[in-house]
């Protein structure tokens, strides 16, 4: 070893105490940086003394931690989840960074201004990506990971401890979005719900005060929830802002908001450029286009089946395949305009047979009676204006705007 | 029989102090059992005060007694080997299992027995597990008792943290001598437990455990089942209230057997079985058991839930209200998760996966269609995430994506198409949604037909296999009107009257029915019973 022993110590005296110069001066900023674990470069420091120390200098390191105080308990634990980490044992790195951030949880309860918000900051960010690895190492040992679940309850008491009226309120977004986070991880969206509410409906507080980073963030996942409900308008709005407000610097967070903007953009009816596809990497949306442009529904399937996977993991295979009758809108569409061509003055009567004959070109089985069935479905939500008639298996489109636009529809 | 508890597994540091004497607690003993359990302050089967629901629902009288008394017991077999550990009493259990009765081949074929409640290699117990049999593992891969017991999650059986213990039950009949006895005092019986009618007179052949409850509560006039399902800590269990696994077998088998009766109501079987299957996904959930065996009695449990559900439909067309309904939903989807656990839980022999893993996630997603709003279910949209390619591309999970397809665009000719296709239990899913998809078909038509051409009525029954008479009624409480022209009956369109009713159509389809298997056991144990 190139240090002896009482270097090490000393270097855990100096953190300790520039822990504590951070406490007294209320440098919110760099108590952050001294405690970050996953990302900080304390972290190796402090393993590293802990490691050579081995439980010698105990005494000696609880008198330093004195000067911690009322910190020193959560200081103690916080020491121990660093050491955890880098040894990589992330169950009992949890588990010290669970009682590192209760000990912090109730002194920043104390404070009555919010300075410490980014060190809280931290440690629910730490606390969220720690629990996930941990689960990860609770899985492959066979054991049940129900570290990520633990995150998310104490990440709820955080919030309640931001969420009331007063200056630390702007920190609530933050932690919200930590949640969402993990709950998505967990499947447990139904969670969010209250989260949400208590983020919409509070009068105090402007939402536009929140940190920009906040708002984007939580505009990105509220309105992927908006996605699983079919909510197109209101998931439009809502991912809509994320993409504005987001940094235009971050490529990768502009590609995952328009990974879910893009499908609820085309149920919408708005088409995106070609040139947007290929600056984010997201082709796998070109011919599910290109098959809502020509309104060629065995390009759609194919497409959809191509990129199955992708689509399923991404959670937006069930919205791109309710696109199947925007497709039979612009296939009614173009066999309108043909007929427009050929004889105008009888261009609004759409024969069945004329769309079975399509489609058998395009290899889809269907009979005349599911034609006349997608006819009905597309009149009735209002994809089309018209009539059809059972008796002579006719659809006769409205002379005025027989295809509105999808805005309007719900 | 000191140590019929398991050293835990996991992390010793979690465990408090207070879980510690809970551990020593049950002083396991197969002499008395015959004690009434008035020492025994959580009083499993302490059940004052609780009516015999089968009692409350109906009356019927019933010599249910004469063929079961008949029935050959194989479950009356002496105690298990005292001395053996935990672990091999499960072996031996099982291998009782095999010795006194035929499984035929077919159930495992899908997985080639896998060897039940592995929980770590056993080399003395080896040799004499080969010896052959049907239960032979040919992997010695195993499912730790923890994760077991988290593809239960869903039983109500607790778990402490990440803390198991496990039990080894020793009952060999389908009910615990302490229950039974308790309740022959307390004339507590089911009809189909009675010797001859008697309320305070059964049998090891009829009495059948039942769930685990406190504060049951079944109110005469709100003619709902209020049932606290009470967590159970496995340490207050004694083996001799748990059956081992092929106890559960034969009992399920038995309570299978009984929904083809035809001398009482489905409901009052439904209500019997409803309470006893529970009482065995429990019991396997305990002793964390967790191999194909369970997976085929889960798979049984399910099938026996969706078929009720259709029955139970039929019903609630009476008086009734639907809080049979709601229950079996309930039960359904909550065995319905526990299985789709055990299928990620245990690994499959055959690199396909388990034989009916498609069929099962497929009845998840059709038992999902509908927009539940505000469930708590995890939207069908992120389900996907986790399902298998494998299952993502096997045809009967392909065909339920198709009715999915078919509800979410409501392209009702399309969802009735695929209707026509389905099997048994894919029917019975589907026919829950009939009544939702004919009003919208109806809406559809009335909004964009052609007032002048009016639509055959007898078009649209074909169409949303209905009979004509049905339809006429149906398009009445829409709030349409049907006229009759030369002899025909016609729908006209763009009536203004139409209103979306809520009370759902429930006559059966008969299409659906004529797809059962000759009985409803041979549809809920399928190829099983072929031999």
């Amino acid at each position: 070893m190139a240090y002896g022993g009482y270097d090490w110590n000393r270097r855990l005296g100096d953190y300790i105490s520039s822990v504590a110069d951070a406490l007294n001066s209320q440098n919110g900023g760099q108590l952050s940086t001294l405690i970050s674990v996953s990302r900080g470069s304390y972290c190796n420091v402090v393993a590293a003394g802990l490691d050579q120390n081995k439980g010698q200098d105990v005494n000696r390191l609880s008198r330093q931690l004195e000067k911690v105080a009322p910190l020193g308990e959560m200081l103690g634990q916080h020491m121990r989840c660093m050491q955890y980490f880098v040894n990589r044992r992330f169950v009992d790195s949890y588990n010290a960074l669970e009682k590192s951030a209760n000990a912090f949880l109730q002194e920043f309860r104390n404070w009555e201004s919010a300075w410490a918000m980014k060190a809280l900051h931290t440690v629910a960010y730490e606390l969220r990506t720690i629990a996930e690895m941990a689960d990860k190492e609770m899985a492959s040992n066979g054991k049940i990971p129900d570290k990520l679940k633990g995150a998310g309850s104490f990440l709820m008491k955080v919030f309640g401890a931001l969420a009331g009226k007063g200056p630390k309120r702007v920190g609530a977004l933050y932690v919200t979005c930590q949640l969402f986070k993990i709950y998505f991880k967990l499947g447990t969206v139904h969670l969010c719900r209250s989260v949400i509410r208590s983020i919409e409906t509070a009068r105090v507080f402007d939402f536009e005060e929140f940190p920009i980073r906040d708002r984007v963030t939580y505009m990105y996942y509220t309105g992927r929830l908006e996605v699983f409900n079919d909510q197109f308008v209101l998931a439009d709005q809502k991912l809509m802002y994320a993409l504005v407000h987001c940094d235009p610097l971050k490529k990768n967070n502009i590609r995952m908001v328009l990974k879910y903007l893009i499908p609820v953009k085309l149920s919408l009816g708005v088409m995106p450029s070609k040139l947007l596809l290929e600056r984010y990497g997201l082709l796998e949306y070109k011919e599910v286009i290109q098959a809502l442009r020509t309104g060629d529904i065995r390009l759609l399937r194919q497409a959809l089946q191509t990129n199955e996977d992708q689509f399923l993991r991404s959670g937006v295979y069930l919205v791109l395949e309710k696109l199947e009758l925007q497709c039979y809108r612009r296939l009614m569409r173009k066999i309108h305009i043909i007929q427009k061509q050929k004889d105008p003055g009888r261009a609004h009567q759409v024969k069945m047979d004329c769309v079975l004959k399509a489609l058998k070109w395009l290899n889809i089985e269907m009979d005349i009676d599911e034609v006349e069935c997608i006819m009905a479905i597309l009149i009735y939500r209002n994809y089309i204006k018209g009539y059809f008639s059972h008796k002579s298996k006719v659809v006769v489109l409205s002379k005025q705007d027989p295809f509105p636009a999808l805005t309007a529809m719900t | 029989m000191a140590d019929t508890f398991p050293a835990s597994h996991g992390d010793m540091s979690r465990q408090s102090n207070s879980h510690d004497n809970n551990r020593d607690v049950p002083k396991p003993s197969s002499s008395n059992n015959n004690n009434n359990n008035n020492n025994n302050s959580h009083g499993e089967f302490d059940s004052i005060g609780r009516h015999g629901f089968m009692d409350a629902r109906n009356s019927h009288q019933q010599n249910s007694s004469r063929k079961r008394n008949n029935r050959p017991t194989f479950w009356q077999r002496g105690p298990i080997a005292p001395s053996m550990s935990w672990r091999d009493q499960s072996r031996l259990a099982e291998m009782g299992s095999r010795n006194s009765y035929d499984i035929p081949d077919d159930v495992h074929g899908d997985a080639a027995g896998r060897r039940p409640q592995s929980t770590g290699t056993q080399p003395n117990a080896e040799p004499h597990w080969e010896k052959g049999g049907k239960w032979r593992s040919r992997s010695n891969k195993s499912v730790p008792p923890v994760r077991a017991l988290a593809a239960y999650s869903d039983v109500g059986v607790q778990d402490e943290g990440n803390l198991v213990t496990s039990i080894v039950g020793t009952c060999q009949d389908m009910c615990p001598v302490r229950e039974r006895e308790q309740r022959q005092r307390l004339r507590d019986l089911a009809i189909f437990e009675r010797i001859n009618g008697k309320t305070d007179e059964t049998s090891a052949t009829l009495a059948v455990k039942r769930t685990e409850h406190i504060g049951n509560d079944f109110s005469e006039t709100k003619r709902s089942w209020v049932t606290v399902c009470r967590t159970i800590a496995v340490a207050e269990l004694q083996p001799s209230d748990v059956r081992p696994q092929h106890v559960l077998w034969e009992t399920l088998q038995y309570l299978l057997e009984m929904t083809d009766r035809r001398d009482c109501t489905f409901e009052s079987v439904h209500a019997f079985l409803f309470d006893r299957t529970r009482a065995v996904r429990q019991e396997l959930s305990m002793q964390c058991i967790a191999n194909s065996q369970a997976i085929t009695m889960i798979e049984e449990i399910v099938r026996f839930h969706i078929m009720s559900e259709r029955e139970l439909q039929e019903q609630i067309a009476g008086l009734r209200n639907d809080a049979d309904s709601q229950l079996n939903l309930q039960q359904l989807s909550k065995s319905l998760l526990t299985l789709l656990n055990l299928y990620s839980a245990v690994e499959a022999e055959a690199s396909s996966g388990w034989a009916h893993e498609a069929e099962f996630h497929g009845y998840y997603v059709l038992l999902n269609l509908g927009d539940r709003g505000h469930s708590k279910a995890e939207p069908l949209a992120l389900w996907f995430r986790r399902v298998r390619s494998l299952v993502l591309q096997a045809p009967a999970f392909m065909y339920c994506r198709r009715v999915l397809r078919c509800y979410r665009s409501g392209n009702y000719k399309g969802f009735f198409d695929l209707a026509q296709k389905a099997s048994y239990l894919q029917g019975c899913l589907m026919e829950l949604y009939f009544g939702e998809i004919r009003t919208l078909a109806l809406r559809a038509i009335n909004c964009g037909g052609y007032k002048t051409h009016p639509f055959l009525l007898g078009d649209i029954a074909e169409l949303l296999l209905m009979k004509e008479d049905d339809t006429e009624e149906f398009c009445k409480t829409h709030g349409l009107i049907t006229c009759l022209d030369k002899g025909q009956l016609y729908l006209t369109a763009k009536q203004t009257t139409f209103s979306p009713s809520i009370q759902t159509f429930r006559h059966q389809c008969s299409l659906i029915s004529r797809k059962r298997a000759p009985t409803f056991f041979q549809e809920i144990v399928g190829v099983r019973d072929k031999n």
